[in-house]
C-alpha cells in the first residue's frame, strides 16, 4: 500500500498570534512556523502503518511557499521515505485554497496511484477543515473522517473509528480511501537526530500547480481580520432578586 | 560511545550537536545487520584482509576482528569515527592489534586502496544517491582489478540501493544477491524511523 500524507506550513500552535494593522491578515514574518499538529498526527499514522509492514511507502507532499520545504524534510525525519513539494510564490500561498489543493491532490493521485491518502483533519490557521472531503469528492473515493483509529479488515478495507459530536462512529471503508486525522489518533513521534541526519538526503520532488493543470484562482476574498471582541467584564450580584432585575434590564427577560 | 534515547543530544537538531555529522554516534540499522551477518558467518571472514569503509562506530570491524580476520583496515574520513572504533575496542575488549587505523578519503584523493582486501564492508553507506554513486564506481575499479573481491551491503531499504528509479540514476551496473533479511528488533525501530528490516547483499560489479 502507498500512503500519501498532506502537510501545511502553519504558524506554530504556541504563538500568540496578532492581526495585522491594517486588517488584511495576520503577521507572519519572523514568526515561528510549524507543521500542522493534525498533520503530524497524520505522518504519525502512516509510518506507523510502514513500519507494521502494512503499507510499503510513504510519501509525504504540501503545496506552499519555499518555506514548506521545511515542512517536508521534518516529515522525511519523521519516517516519510519522500516528499514531493508543489511550489507557488508567497502571494499565490496567502490566497490557495482547500479546493486548490484538492485538486492538485487529486491530480497527483491519479498519476502516482496512491492507496491511502492520510490528512489532517484542519489546518489551525484557516480551521477550514474541507481539503479531505474535497479530495474524496474529486477521486470518488470513500472518506473517513475526524478518525481515532485505524486498522486493516483484510488486504481491502480498513476499519475507521471517528469521532463525532455524539461519541465514536466506526465503519467500514474499501480501499483506496481519504482519511483525516483527529487529535486522539496517536502521540507523533519526534524528529530526532539520526532521523534528521540521513532525511537530509531523501528524495525531495518539486513541482507547481501548473504541473497538474491547477489554476489558482480564490473563490473568496478575505474581507477583514480582526481581533477577537475583548471579553466583557462580567457583574457580580448578591441575589437572586439581583439577577431578575438585571435580567430584566438587560431585556433578557421579559 | 553511542548516542542513545538517554542523551540530551538525541533530541538535538543538527546545528545543536556540537561535533559535526556524528554518523558514528549511531550504530545504523544497516550496521546492525552487517555485524550480525559477520558474527554468525564467521569462517566467511577468518584469515581474510577486510576493509571496514565507512567505519562509524566501529561494529564491524569489532565484528570482524572477533571473526578472526587477518587484518581489519577501517576507514572512515571523520577522525571521530576512528576514535569511537578504538574506545569501542576497549570497551569490548577487543585487541586492536590486526586493525589499521585511516582517515583517507578513497572517493575524492589519488591514493588507492592496496592491496586490495579479500572482503570490504559497507554497513548503512547508502542514503544518499550520489554518494553512493561515488562509491558504486570506487568499487567497481577495486573489483575489477580483484574480482575474488567479496562486497559485503547492510541496508535496511534505503532509496539508493532498493528503488529502481534511483539505482538506474546512479548509473552504474550493479548485481546484488540477498544473503540475508534480518526483521529488526523494536528498539531499533523505535530509533530509526520507518524500518521494519535491514538486509545483507552482495554485489556484483564485474
Amino acid at each position: 500500500m502507498r500512503v500519501l500524507v498532506g502537510v501545511k506550513r502553519v504558524i506554530d500552535y504556541a504563538v500568540k498570534v496578532r492581526v495585522k494593522a491594517d486588517k488584511t491578515g495576520v503577521v507572519k514574518d519572523n514568526v515561528k512556523h510549524s507543521m500542522n499538529p493534525f498533520d503530524e498526527i497524520a505522518l504519525e499514522e502512516a509510518v506507523r502503518l510502514k513500519e507494521k509492514k502494512i503499507a510499503k511507502e510513504v510519501v509525504a507532499v504540501s503545496c506552499g511557499p519555499t518555506a514548506s520545504q521545511e515542512t517536508l524534510r521534518t516529515a522525511l525525519a519523521m519516517g516519510a521515505d519522500k516528499a514531493i513539494h508543489v511550489e507557488v510564490d508567497a502571494a499565490t500561498a496567502e490566497k490557495m485554497e482547500p479546493i486548490h489543493v484538492a485538486k492538485i491532490l487529486a491530480k497527483l493521485i491519479e498519476k502516482e496511484k496512491f492507496d491511502l491518502v492520510i490528512l489532517g483533519k484542519q489546518a489551525i490557521d484557516d480551521d477550514a477543515n474541507q481539503t479531505g472531503q474535497m479530495l474524496a469528492g474529486f477521486l470518488d473515493w470513500p472518506q473517513a473522517m475526524f478518525a481515532s483509529k485505524i486498522e486493516p479488515d483484510g488486504s481491502t478495507h480498513l476499519k475507521v473509528t471517528r469521532e463525532i459530536d455524539g461519541g465514536l462512529d466506526t465503519i467500514k471503508v474499501k480501499l483506496p480511501a481519504v482519511i483525516s486525522a483527529d487529535l486522539r489518533l496517536n502521540e507523533p513521534r519526534y524528529a530526532t537526530l539520526p532521523n534528521i541526519m540521513k532525511a537530509k538526503k531523501k528524495p525531495l520532488e518539486k513541482k507547481t500547480p501548473a504541473d497538474f493543470g491547477v489554476e489558482i484562482k480564490p473563490q473568496t476574498e478575505t474581507v477583514e481580520v480582526s481581533d477577537p471582541p475583548v471579553r466583557q467584564a462580567g457583574i457580580m450580584v448578591d441575589d437572586v432578586q439581583s439577577l431578575v432585575s438585571k435580567l430584566r434590564e438587560k431585556g433578557a427577560i421579559p | 560511545t553511542v548516542i542513545t534515547e538517554q542523551c540530551p543530544l538525541w533530541m538535538a537538531t543538527p546545528d545543536q550537536c556540537p561535533l559535526p555529522d556524528p554518523y558514528w554516534a549511531f550504530y545504523w540499522p544497516g550496521g546492525q545487520a552487517l555485524t550480525r551477518f559477520i558474527l554468525d558467518n564467521g569462517s566467511q571472514f577468518r584469515d581474510k584482509s577486510v576493509l571496514d569503509f565507512g567505519c562509524g562506530c566501529g561494529a564491524s570491524t569489532i565484528a570482524a576482528v572477533t571473526a578472526g580476520a587477518r587484518t581489519v583496515f577501517c576507514n572512515d574520513i571523520d577522525n571521530y569515527a576512528l576514535l569511537a572504533t578504538a574506545i569501542n575496542c576497549r570497551r569490548n575488549n577487543v585487541p586492536m592489534s590486526t586493525i589499521e587505523f585511516s582517515n583517507e578519503n578513497f572517493l575524492l584523493s589519488e591514493r588507492k586502496i592496496t592491496p586490495i582486501p579479500d572482503a570490504i564492508l559497507l554497513g548503512d553507506m547508502f542514503y544518499d544517491t550520489d554518494f553512493a554513486g561515488d562509491i558504486f564506481r570506487l568499487l567497481r575499479r577495486l573489483q575489477l582489478d580483484k574480482p575474488e573481491m567479496d562486497i559485503f551491503v547492510g541496508d535496511p531499504d534505503r532509496h539508493p540501493l532498493n528503488e529502481e528509479v534511483h539505482r538506474k540514476r546512479i548509473g552504474v551496473q550493479f548485481e546484488r544477491e540477498l544473503l540475508i533479511d534480518y526483521p529488526l528488533p523494536g528498539y531499533v525501530t523505535r530509533e530509526h524511523y520507518g524500518f521494519s528490516s535491514a538486509k545483507v547483499y552482495r554485489l556484483l560489479f564485474v
